[in-house]
């Protein structure tokens, strides 16, 4: 019923951009839990989430970023959240995560919050 | 034999008891009437006086008579005793065999015991007795035997079967009419009488067909007893003769003037029904093979649908059904195996050692040979097949039965001989309908364990909602010049919202309203303990903000980190008349202050995102001061996010309308506006989130609360 896809692909910085479109719920959360899962595994831990072709998120869609921030976080790495459509960022201001999650209005913002890695 | 016939017609309606006491009574008068006729008989010849000169002659020979007929009504009574629905292999062997044994002990009788007849009667006291005796026995077994074919002949008749009986009895009582009377036609009549009577009795006897079903074992057995009861009758032909000087000819014509040929006859008509009995089962001898084999098959599928109704276990179920194949196969060995993730479990055997079979697994070849059929199938020379297999030489044939589960291989069962084409196709045949039923019986009962967990889910979630519906309150405490109510109105399951009215520290009274993201069990159990902490910590808080504060802390950290839970609380303050609002992340609430519908969303995160540090900084109260006719509705997102078919979500707007129209009477009137607007939105979608409002009127007088719904 509901539509919910995810893709992901790396870019500059080390930066992993996970894009979701559609709407994430509990019956589509466990989709982006395995995306993120799998990069977070595979040590890519500068994460960022496209919002900007989704357009729902349910409580379940929002417990998935939870799962990760503190794991991703203590690996130096973080779960950065970009280009959400108005509705959407509503739900993550009224639940207050914009107080743990650091939101961007576009990809390229997020990408560039990220420190350059000394290699 | 008239008398038999009418008895027979009229008992085929009387009970047993009935037949018991004819019999007894039956038995009784014959005994008492053959002690009067021996005594009479002894009476009549003392000193050498001739009978028929005797004047105790009519007695001697009435008493005959009532003898004869006592016997009559004795077989007739005793064969009536047991009703007989069909013919079968029982009363027809002890019928011959009863024949034959009384036959053969009358021969050794007639031929010890010393006989002397003087004028046809019988010389002597001890040869009175003798040939009585034996004149009664002859006659007995004759109508014994004779009651027994009228028996057998009328439980299987056709059309004609009860005519020819009639007929034949008549023949008889003519030819001992024509014989006693000592007329010169009684000869030709006699000849003639039994030609006829012999006739009617092959026509009579025509159906044979019950002998057909009989297993091969029984018609074996059968056709001894024939042979025997033949033999029994040419004896009896023996004693009586042709010429009538026989010992037991003279005896039967002293007992029962003119009654020689008649018996003679009968014996006749019993040898005709005991040689064709002779041949019917002598015919269905060949095809006793298939007859068994059918009866068997019959009987064990019908078994195999008792054993599955009745087994309590899978594996007790295919225990039997291996018993049963190796039985009906006739298979020298047989066994049934499972194939799960943990690989190959020997369940049951039959004939053959456990370990054994087990030892089997060992042998690739074969196994691999049982699990990749996927039909019954035949393996005539197991060794030809596999060569290298050691198996092979001990089972030089195998049937497999694949078992599926849900179209899935579940198993096998395996049948073998020791021999190489040890098994036929109609093996293979009823294996394959043993192994339907059976994967039909593993697909119900994994079905049905499925339906009972269903089953027991379901009754669980009813009690789930029964408790979570308890914890909420039921009435809303009586404030002056304010009026209460709320609803949550459960969604299919048990769900994760929450309200409540709490006191605070300083005397004010408060709502709060609360959402565990999630559903089911997880969100409920949270629900639960959300409820507690809630009652606890409001007792000792300072308002709405620092309740929130004391609920994060108590929670956090013991909550799963995919979780979290929004509440919004408001604190009504009666003596300064106002609402002070926090909110953990919990939907807007709104407020109607006279004509204006604003929605309050003081700042604060969810419930269990972040720890005190963190969650105590963001937390922000509002104070809005109130009058007589506002309005605060609380609400969940399941209202807010209320979809219909289509999918679009009611907007708080939609909400802000209802309650700015609303009728400020009463909270409960309140409540049910605003239900009767989202189910005009959702159109009679089902809901997918729990629903619950809560309203706070402020009114100008103290008006009761009323339930919603």
């Amino acid at each position: 019923m509901s539509t919910f896809t995810v893709s992901t692909r790396h870019a500059e910085r080390h930066t992993t951009i996970v894009s979701v479109a559609g709407q994430l719920d509990a019956h589509t959360a466990s989709d982006l839990e395995q995306a993120i899962q799998t990069q977070v595994l595979a040590n890519n831990v500068r994460l960022v989430i496209d919002f900007a072709q989704l357009d729902y998120i349910s409580s379940a869609g929002l417990g998935v970023f939870m799962v990760f921030i503190e794991q991703v976080r203590s690996m130096g790495g973080d779960i950065k959240l970009a280009a959400m459509q108005p509705k959407v960022h509503m739900v993550f201001d009224l639940l207050g995560f914009h107080v743990l999650f650091d939101m961007y209005p576009t990809v390229d913002a997020a990408i560039g919050a990220f420190p350059e890695i000394a290699l | 034999m008239i008398k038999i016939e009418l008895d027979i017609d009229g008992s085929a309606h009387a009970d047993g008891d009935m037949a018991t006491t004819v019999a007894i009574v039956a038995g009784g008068t014959g005994i008492v009437a053959f002690v009067a006729y021996v005594v009479l008989l002894l009476l009549a010849t003392a000193g050498s006086q001739q009978l028929h000169q005797s004047l105790l002659h009519i007695p001697v020979v009435m008493s005959a008579g009532v003898v004869v007929v006592s016997l009559i009504y004795l077989f007739a009574a005793l064969s009536m005793r047991r009703r007989m629905a069909d013919v079968t292999f029982e009363p027809v062997a002890s019928a011959l065999s009863v024949f034959a044994i009384s036959s053969l002990a009358l021969l050794l009788v007639s031929a010890v015991l010393p006989l002397s007849f003087v004028d046809g009667m019988p010389n002597g006291w001890l040869s009175v007795v003798t040939a009585s005796v034996i004149a009664v026995g002859v006659i007995g077994v004759t109508i014994g035997m004779a009651t027994a074919i009228v028996r057998i002949l009328l439980t299987r008749p056709h059309r004609w079967t009860r005519r020819n009986l009639i007929a034949i009895a008549s023949l008889l009582a003519v030819q001992w009419i024509a014989e006693a009377i000592g007329a010169d036609w009684a000869h030709a009549i006699g000849i003639l009488s039994v030609m006829a009577g012999a006739l009617l009795t092959l026509i009579s006897i025509r159906r044979m067909n019950w002998v057909v079903t009989l297993t091969l074992d029984k018609k074996v057995r059968l056709l001894w007893l024939a042979l025997c009861a033949a033999f029994a009758v040419i004896v009896l032909f023996a004693l009586m003769g042709a010429a009538e000087d026989t010992v037991a000819a003279r005896s039967v014509g002293s007992f029962l003037y003119g009654a020689v040929p008649m018996v003679i006859a009968l014996n006749v008509y019993a040898l005709i029904f005991i040689v064709r009995l002779f041949g019917a089962v002598l015919a269905a001898l060949p095809n006793s093979g298939i007859v068994d084999r059918r009866s068997n098959e019959v009987e064990s599928l019908s078994y195999l649908t008792r054993l599955i109704a009745d087994s309590a276990t899978t594996d007790e179920l295919l225990a039997s059904v291996t018993r049963l194949s190796q039985g009906v196969c006739r298979a020298h060995g047989a066994w049934c195996e499972t194939y799960d993730t943990s690989g190959v479990q020997v369940v049951s055997t039959q004939l053959l050692d456990r370990a054994y079979v087990t030892s089997l697994q060992a042998d690739r070849e074969l196994q691999r040979l049982v699990m990749q059929v996927t039909t019954t199938t035949r393996f005539d020379d197991l060794l030809q097949r596999l060569p290298t297999s050691p198996a092979a030489h001990i089972m030089r044939s195998l049937i497999v039965v694949p078992l599926l589960q849900h179209h899935r291989r579940a198993g096998s069962l395996v049948m073998m001989s020791t021999v190489p084409y040890g098994f036929d196709r109609d093996d293979v045949r009823l294996a394959a309908a043993f192994g339907d039923t059976v994967s039909v019986a593993l697909d119900q009962a994994r079905l049905s364990a499925a339906s009972a967990e269903r089953e027991r889910m379901h009754r669980e979630f009813e009690v789930a909602q029964r408790i979570q519906a308890s914890l909420l309150p039921s009435a809303a405490p009586r404030i002056p010049g304010i009026d209460l109510n709320a609803v949550m109105i459960p969604a299919s399951e048990v769900g994760g919202d929450y309200f409540d009215y709490v006191t605070f520290a300083n005397g004010n009274h408060g709502v709060i309203i609360a959402d565990v993201a999630g559903k089911g069990v997880p969100a409920a159990l949270y629900m639960a303990t959300l409820k507690g902490v809630v009652l606890a910590a409001a007792r000792t808080a300072n308002g709405p903000a620092d309740l929130l504060r004391r609920v994060n802390a108590t929670l956090f950290g013991s909550m799963e980190r995919s979780t979290y839970i929004t509440i919004a609380c408001v604190e009504i303050d009666t003596v300064h008349g106002s609402f002070t609002f926090a909110r953990a992340g919990h939907t807007p609430s709104l407020l109607r202050s006279g004509e204006h519908v604003r929605s309050v969303c003081p700042q604060g995160m969810a419930i269990g995102i972040a720890g005190a540090s963190t969650f105590d900084a963001q937390i922000v109260e509002e104070t809005i001061a109130v009058q007589a006719g506002d309005i605060c509705l609380l609400t969940t997102d399941g209202v807010t996010e209320r979809r219909n078919g289509a999918r679009t979500e009611i907007q708080l707007d939609a909400i802000s309308s209802v309650i700015a129209q609303a009728d400020a009477v009463s909270a409960a009137n309140v409540v049910r506006q605003t239900l009767a607007a989202l189910d005009g939105h959702a159109g009679g979608a089902d809901a997918h989130d729990d629903i619950t409002i809560a309203a706070i009127v402020c009114t100008t007088h103290d008006s009761p609360s009323q339930p919603a719904s």
